[in-house]
């Protein structure tokens, strides 16, 4: 427990530090967004579109709407620049020596550190989130169904793994350069996704799955996040457990890193 | 107590290689149920890997192309439930591999499915084979697995392809008109042997027999004012099943 009151006092400490004017006026443009997009309609793409775009599914249970879809698009935005940033300041500034000469361990600081941003990212999402739901309840005099309203929240487990990644990037290079890393990173991310559903449509026999799954498994499939599904089904399950363990997994590469770094 | 710390050492170890493997194969397992699901949505939404292999340079294509119909005729061999289905992906194999490949193919299917419908390739292809060939088929053989195995409407075309191979290989025309006794002795008069007796009479023509190709021309005649075996609701009668 008092592991935990450590980890939240550093995600305390960092979402305070981020909840400055500028963060503050973000939230109002998200609210904005959120109230003029309200009634776009589901995500979808024309044909002789990219492939990862072809790729996307749209026909199966509970679809993605358009405007969720941005309203996430901009968090992703907001997470990268302030989750890569957040431990190189530190560094640079020399806070993490004073927190860290504290009875608080490496870990903990980069949990604290992740569950920070997260929570901003989380806030931003809520705050858009709710501002679509509004304006489309004062627009049409009623509510999203909510089948379609729980696809769309979760929709937000696509954050966890940005931050994951922008956080990780952090642990080995300076914020500029790890920003750029961090949108590279996941720009490839998105690249690569259609490999390994690609691979899962050729023939069993063909064996083509070795060297592409290397290369495959680099990236976590942001694909996965935007397809249709029944949101109270074994896919959304699924896709919880993958959230869940792609961070745990990014979140482990940080902290083997932070571990063996000079922090001067 | 340096014995303790380095016991509690070990411990925390084991416990974060535990977790760190539940970890990893929860990512795997779920990566994998969730590329199915979407593998399986673009697939009803209409998106076929052909479609995105034509999009690759041309260079490439062709390769990829071949080794997608290989390895989806090799699944499809696997899965194979029935005789047909088999010897359907074992020809559908052979062709995409090459010639040797196709001649072991339909070396295969004679060995497996003799009495199979579906092998009459094999025993067109292996008829009087040349030497060195696999395998190599008699006209008796052939004769009877067409008298007693294929549907009437089946027997034309392999009739017509046996003829084929007799005058490639030379077969004695006496032993060619005493092979296609069955046909004169209980005469198909369907309009499909119109051309199979013309091309009889042809060949009995070439060969100075002039009573076969009298009696070709006869029933070259008859079959041209005959039915259509496809006119024939339920089938033909099959006649010739009884025969050698």
């Amino acid at each position: 427990m008092i592991v935990m009151e450590r980890v939240f006092a550093i995600a305390k400490l960092t979402f305070v530090k981020l909840r400055e004017p500028a963060f503050l006026m973000l939230m109002a443009v998200g609210a904005c967004l959120g109230s003029v997009s309200s009634e776009m309609g589901t995500l979808m793409f024309r044909e002789g579109n990219s492939l990862v775009a072809t790729l996307i599914v749209y026909k199966i249970g509970e679809p993605v709407l358009s405007n969720f879809s941005l309203i996430v698009f901009v968090v992703f935005i907001v997470s990268v620049f302030s989750g890569a940033t957040e431990i190189p300041r530190d560094v640079k500034s020399r806070m993490i020596m004073l927190i860290l000469a504290k009875p608080v361990s490496r870990w903990e600081y980069l949990l604290g550190k992740f569950l920070g941003v997260l929570t901003m990212g989380l806030a931003f999402l809520a705050v858009s989130f709710s501002a679509v739901v509004a304006a489309h309840f004062l627009k049409t005099g009623s509510f999203y169904p909510p089948g379609v309203l729980m696809r769309q929240i979760l929709l937000a487990l696509v954050v966890l793994p940005c931050v994951a990644i922008s956080v990780a990037v952090s642990t080995f290079l300076p914020e500029i350069a790890s920003m750029v890393l961090a949108v590279l990173y996941m720009i490839a991310a998105v690249a690569v996704a259609s490999i390994g559903i690609l691979v899962e449509m050729l023939p069993h026999s063909l064996n083509a799955g070795g060297a592409v799954y290397s290369v495959y498994y680099l990236f976590p499939n942001f694909i996965f996040y935007f397809n249709s599904f029944h949101p109270f089904g074994l896919v959304s399950f699924a896709l919880l457990v993958y959230t869940l363990s792609v961070t745990a997994i990014l979140l482990w590469i940080a902290w083997c890193r932070l571990s063996f770094r000079d922090m001067v | 107590m340096r014995k303790a710390s380095r016991l509690r050492g070990k411990f925390s170890f084991f416990n974060g290689g535990w977790l760190l493997f539940l970890v990893l194969a929860s990512y795997f397992l779920s990566d994998s149920l969730l590329r199915e699901a979407a593998a399986k949505g673009a697939i009803d939404k209409g998106l076929r890997v052909s479609d995105v292999v034509s999009k690759l340079p041309e260079g490439v294509r062709d390769t990829v192309e071949r080794q997608i119909d290989l390895a989806a005729t090799r699944d499809a061999l696997a899965t194979a439930k029935t005789d047909r289905d088999k010897i359907n992906a074992l020809l559908c194999l052979g062709v995409i591999q090459g010639r040797k490949e196709f001649e072991e193919a339909n070396a295969k299917i004679l060995d497996e499915f003799p009495d199979s419908p579906e092998a009459r390739s094999a025993y067109s292809f292996f008829l009087l084979a040349r030497e060195g060939a696999p395998r190599s088929v008699s006209p008796e053989r052939y004769r009877s697995y067409v008298t007693r195995r294929l549907p009437e409407i089946s027997r034309v075309e392999m009739w017509r392809l046996a003829l084929r191979r007799f005058e490639e290989v030379e077969y004695p025309p006496e032993k060619v008109f005493d092979f296609f006794a069955p046909v004169f002795e209980r005469p198909p008069i369907y309009r499909e042997y119109e051309v199979f007796f013309m091309e009889l009479a042809e060949f009995a023509f070439r060969n100075d027999s002039r009573y076969w190709e009298g009696e070709a021309k006869r029933l070259e005649d008859a079959c041209s004012k005959g039915p259509s075996l496809s006119d024939i609701p339920g089938g033909p009668p099959e006649k010739a099943a009884t025969g050698p």
